[in-house]
């Protein structure tokens, strides 16, 4: 530990992220909404190999946080549930890539 | 930079994977087999019915693709290649347009040469235009596939007319391997996704 206390100055980005994103499945479905437009279960489940309740309960956690929006639409009277990364989704995607990037550099300098 | 890379490459590969069904190369191939027949045949009613299969495109993604592979939208990062592509492909059909005015409004007024040269190779400027069809395609969905159609359609029409072949033949081979290739893309794409059942997510 420095004496000035520097390390815990240095190393505080770590308390700043974002444990809803810092999750790897949860960065996984985050990855893939900020990509595409939107898409349904099936495509998210497809694309990350989660379980279904695994995704399922990441996903509520998402929501909760505000960073992913469900959108629901029928298409030829079949209900369709459609997830879209939100603003605020994306601002925390950016400032989860700053903080990490901090917290490595100081890391491994 | 990498990491737009890194997103992109996620974004290439999750819309190729969804493409990788095959429906579009067995509607694609099914229009020109009823093109070659309808040569073969001269049917006015398959000159309408080999048009009729592109309308099931959407139908059969949503019947076969999204319940195996789920449902996206990827319009909105691809909005650049997309105007590019369409750009091309409005170009091909305004310049197939131009010609067929052309031709029809000249009739017997236009040039001997031109009309030699569009009597032997009328299917060389036909095949033109669509495998110039085909690259905006291809790049407009990034499948590659659709280049290899315009060099196959091109090559075919070319050895056609150079062995005398006469065109519905390879009009309808150029269909057959477009629809064979579908097909082998759907089979591999139901083996390796299986429907899964309530695919929604009731948040």
């Amino acid at each position: 530990m420095k004496p000035d206390g520097g390390l815990e100055r240095d190393l505080r980005p770590i308390e700043e992220i974002d444990p809803a994103i810092h999750a790897p499945a949860r960065l996984m479905i985050l990855a893939y909404l900020s990509v595409i437009d939107s898409a349904d279960f099936t495509f998210l489940l497809n694309q990350t190999g989660l379980t279904r309740g695994n995704l399922s309960s990441h996903i509520g956690k998402l929501e909760d946080a505000g960073y992913v929006k469900v959108k629901k639409e029928f298409v030829e009277r079949i209900p369709r549930t459609l997830y879209r990364l939100t603003t605020s989704g994306r601002k925390a995607i950016a400032r989860y890539k700053e903080n990490m990037q901090q917290v490595l550099e100081e890391l491994l300098d | 930079m990498k990491e737009k890379q890194a997103f992109d490459r996620l974004r290439r590969r999750a819309y190729l994977e969804y493409h990788q069904d095959g429906v579009l190369d067995i509607l694609i191939g099914l229009c020109v087999i009823g093109f070659g027949l309808n040569m073969l045949t001269d049917s006015s009613a398959l000159s309408i019915l080999s048009w009729m299969p592109i309308i099931f495109y959407v139908p059969l993604k949503n019947r076969i693709t999204v319940p195996r592979f789920g449902f996206a939208r990827f319009d909105s990062d691809r909005s650049r290649s997309v105007r590019v592509s369409k750009g091309i492909l409005s170009g091909v059909l305004m310049l197939g347009l131009l010609i067929g005015v052309y031709v029809f409004t000249v009739g017997d007024k236009m040039p001997p040469a031109f009309e030699v040269f569009l009597q032997k190779y009328h299917m060389l400027v036909l095949g033109g235009l669509a495998s110039l069809a085909f690259v905006g395609a291809a790049a407009v969905t990034g499948l590659k596939r659709l280049y290899a159609y315009a060099a196959l359609m091109l090559t075919l029409i070319i050895v056609g007319i150079e062995f005398g072949i006469r065109t519905p033949y390879y009009v309808i081979a150029i269909g057959s391997i477009m629809l064979l290739t579908g097909l082998w893309l759907l089979i591999r794409f139901l083996q390796n996704h299986p429907v899964i059942a309530d695919g929604t997510h009731e948040a």
